[in-house]
């Protein structure tokens, strides 16, 4: 019984979740009081222009970087102070892969294989196959599509329960990356991996994700279902002489060279639009995932 | 091409640093040297003035006229028009003012013009020769006391129309032929950036890209990999990692010259060590009046001079362990993160120990080998409690520097990315004083106490410094939650 209640209580915990995370870089603020908990089971696209603080938070969420402020937790356990346990349970690939480059393929692959107790070596020799990746090569001497690839491969062999991946698709080619995403439908709908991942390619966080969460000059400006970003948000254009309507709380706001105004807004509670919506002369557009992302981050 | 682009070429080519530094390492030298023509005794006076002149444009053809190269590169990929044309001009005219300057110099101090002309031409070339050559051919600078011992026997100077002249003049003809040849050969590849073994030296230093540009920044291991042949590539041995040997999978996730090898890639390194050895003992018997019984006695009367240069070693494994670790702790994205996530390494103080172990481990042997060889001799030698305990704070030192590093980086304490240049430049001096200063070298029977304690003292205080470093490394590693972030 109790073991079914521990289980029970594993499973609702949220794999990776940040409260008030701060952080800066000489003196510019990157992370300002991020607050995100992912669903056990879900895949969470976090989406930001270059430079937007993906990586960061990335980092500070699994306890690579100690915040300025607030605290990141994984499987309920502190980022910075990660148990075995709960290492044993995440994978993470950083966008550059760089780390141990004086191996070759089948060492690195080997060599972190040891410390891993669900390592599955047959998908590794299956894709090293398929992908056509030489194992006796050495890591230094691969391109930057291989190496990400190879880096790859070394998270989803452990078999995680959380895979968190900074730009995954950043170096591949097409193919590839369509074999990527589908690598990653596949985990979170088979095995139930939690997966979090960054990008700015808005049509592969359309094709995987089941959230999103769109980071802009270090604050999470939304988080929510990816299905739901089409009802839930829209752009709410007034002319010039109606401006002085405009709700207070907006996504964004631009305002445009005839003196019109252009805003992301969301629907509240009761799925009401604000009510400048309703005025004479108003009118709100709907928005998909790419068009989203550009009102907010221009 | 005009005027003012000939002369900026030397700009264009060389960090602000290096220039000036160069600029006024030759005043110095070449000064030095015309006094010294001038107010030393006789002809030889004049003609040693020319060979330290000679020495300080061997380095200026390497450290300033060879970065030419770099903008030849440059200027014909980028397409860059006329730059090309400057290149070439700016080299000449450059190479011409380093040798003018101190012919001039050295003529007005009473020397020889064309014998002193040919020198600094020689000198020049040489340098720049070797900046063109792969960096393998910069082993020769290690050879380059013996060459001279061997050469002096049968060098005379150079005087117009002399056969020391003639040979100085093929010597220059056959290293500008070779120089052209890389020149062109690097020019037109159809890849100059490429990293392979067979790039110029100068095209590796300058790759580098930092404020100095590469010549004194230690190169990452990554850039090293790369130019390297597949043969000479270390061959890590992987069948013995795993969370029941922390400190050895440490090693091989830290890589370089920590990295533990196959019995074969070990071997293949010894092997390597072994191919200068037919040119050390050639040299070795040239010097020697082809007399074998001579290279031995000269083996033997020197012995405890080599054992006093296994100091040096010592040293070097510090500073290259230290090097390691400095590159390991600054990339965010490599070892640190991997290492970080990475199940079954610990935490804490136990994980902080089996790193510490891992990079100080192997270090620690050897010098401890080093020291014992080195006591034994000294007390063979019967040598001073004073030089005996130089001798150790030396070696205390060395490792100091490892400790230190090792703590500041694990605890967040950045150190400046000059620093093993700085450590490796203070210790080094304090070696060569060390062993200028030991009875095994001077051969004096009572050694000279005042310099001695004086080195003492600046060992103690180096070894103090070093530990205080390590004392706020060490409380950045009781502030950190673990060791694995960049600093």
């Amino acid at each position: 019984m109790n073991a079914v209640l521990q289980e029970t209580a594993k499973a609702s915990v949220s794999p990776l979740s940040a409260q008030g995370l701060m952080h800066g870089f000489d003196g510019t603020k990157v992370l300002d009081g991020v607050n995100l908990a992912l669903t056990p089971g879900s895949v969470l696209g976090l989406i930001g222009r270059n430079g937007a603080g993906k990586s960061t938070l990335i980092r500070a969420l699994l306890g690579l970087l100690e915040p300025q402020g607030g605290r990141a937790l994984v499987f309920d356990e502190p980022a910075l102070k990660l148990s075995d346990d709960a290492k044993a349970r995440i994978a993470y690939v950083p966008q550059q892969p760089e780390a141990l480059a004086w191996l070759t393929v089948q060492q690195m692959l080997d060599f972190v294989g040891r410390f891993y107790p669900h390592w599955d070596a047959e998908f590794i020799r299956l894709t090293l196959e398929r992908w056509k990746i030489q194992p006796k090569r050495l890591l230094a001497k691969l391109s930057p599509g291989e190496r990400q690839r190879v880096d790859l491969l070394r998270a989803l062999a452990s078999q995680p329960e959380l895979l968190v991946l900074d730009e995954p698709a950043a170096a591949l080619d097409p193919v590839a990356r369509r074999e990527l995403l589908r690598e990653i439908a596949l985990r979170a709908g088979e095995a139930g991996t939690t997966v979090l991942f960054s990008t700015h390619i808005v049509s592969d966080l359309e094709r995987v994700a089941s959230e999103v969460a769109f980071l802009h000059e270090g604050k999470l400006l939304l988080h929510c279902d990816v299905d739901d970003t089409k009802e839930r948000y829209g752009r709410l254009w007034l002319p010039a002489k109606m401006s002085a309507a405009a709700p207070a709380q907006s996504l964004s706001r631009r305002r445009n060279e005839d003196g019109s105004l252009s805003l992301v807004v969301q629907r509240d509670a009761h799925g009401q639009w604000p009510e400048a919506a309703t005025l004479t002369g108003a009118r709100v557009d709907a928005l998909g995932l790419e068009d989203l992302f550009v009102e907010i981050a221009e | 091409m005009n005027a003012i682009s000939i002369c900026l070429v030397p700009w264009r080519t060389t960090a602000a640093t290096q220039r000036w530094l160069m600029l006024a390492m030759l005043a110095l030298v070449w000064i030095g040297s015309a006094v010294y023509a001038e107010r030393g005794f006789g002809d030889g006076a004049r003609w040693t003035g020319a060979i330290l002149s000679g020495y300080a444009n061997f380095l200026a053809g390497m450290i300033l006229l060879a970065p030419t190269l770099l903008l030849a590169v440059d200027a014909r990929q980028l397409r860059v028009p006329r730059m090309q044309h400057t290149v070439l001009p700016g080299l000449v005219l450059y190479g011409a003012m380093l040798a003018a300057i101190p012919t001039i110099l050295l003529v007005m101090a009473g020397g020889e013009w064309l014998g002193v002309f040919a020198i600094q031409v020689m000198s020049l070339t040489i340098g720049f020769t070797l900046g063109m050559l792969p960096r393998y051919f910069a082993a020769l600078l290690g050879f380059v006391p013996v060459l001279l011992n061997v050469f002096k026997l049968h060098f005379a100077p150079p005087h117009a129309g002399n056969s020391s002249f003639y040979d100085i003049v093929a010597c220059v003809a056959l290293l500008a032929c070779v120089s052209a040849l890389c020149w062109r050969r690097q020019l037109r590849a159809a890849d100059p950036y490429q990293q392979n073994f067979g790039r110029p030296l100068v095209m590796q230093v300058g790759a580098n890209r930092h404020g100095w540009p590469g010549w004194f920044v230690p190169r990452d291991s990554t850039r090293q990999l790369l130019s390297m042949p597949a043969w000479m590539q270390p061959v890590a041995d992987v069948s013995r990692a795993g969370p029941a040997r922390v400190a050895y999978s440490l090693q091989i996730a830290l890589g370089g010259w920590l990295l533990p090898v196959t019995w074969q890639s070990r071997l293949m390194r010894w092997l390597l060590l072994l191919i200068p050895t037919p040119v050390i003992i050639y040299l070795g018997f040239a010097s020697a009046g082809w007399s074998l019984r001579n290279m031995l006695h000269a083996l033997l009367a020197t012995f405890d001079v080599w054992v006093w240069l296994l100091g040096f070693v010592g040293a070097s494994l510090s500073l290259v362990v230290m090097m390691v670790l400095q590159q390991r702790w600054r990339r965010d994205n490599a070892e640190l993160a991997l290492l970080a996530l990475l199940p079954g390494l610990g935490n804490g103080r136990p994980l902080v120990w089996q790193l510490l172990r891992a990079s100080m481990q192997r270090m620690l042997s050897i010098q401890a080998i080093l020291l014992a060889i080195l006591l034994a001799v000294a007390l063979r030698e019967r040598i001073d409690a004073l030089s005996l305990c130089m001798a150790i704070l030396s070696q205390l030192g060395s490792a100091a520097i490892v400790l230190a590093c090792a703590l500041c980086n694990f605890g967040g304490v950045r150190l400046p990315g000059w620093s093993v240049g700085v450590a490796a430049g203070v210790c080094y001096t304090l070696l060569g004083l060390d062993n200028a200063y030991m009875p095994l070298f001077t051969r004096a029977t009572e050694p000279d106490t005042l310099p001695v304690l004086v080195l003492i003292s600046a060992w103690i205080a180096l070894i103090l410094a070093l530990a205080t470093l390590a004392w706020h490394g060490w409380r950045g590693v009781q502030r950190r939650a673990h060791p694995f972030m960049p600093v």
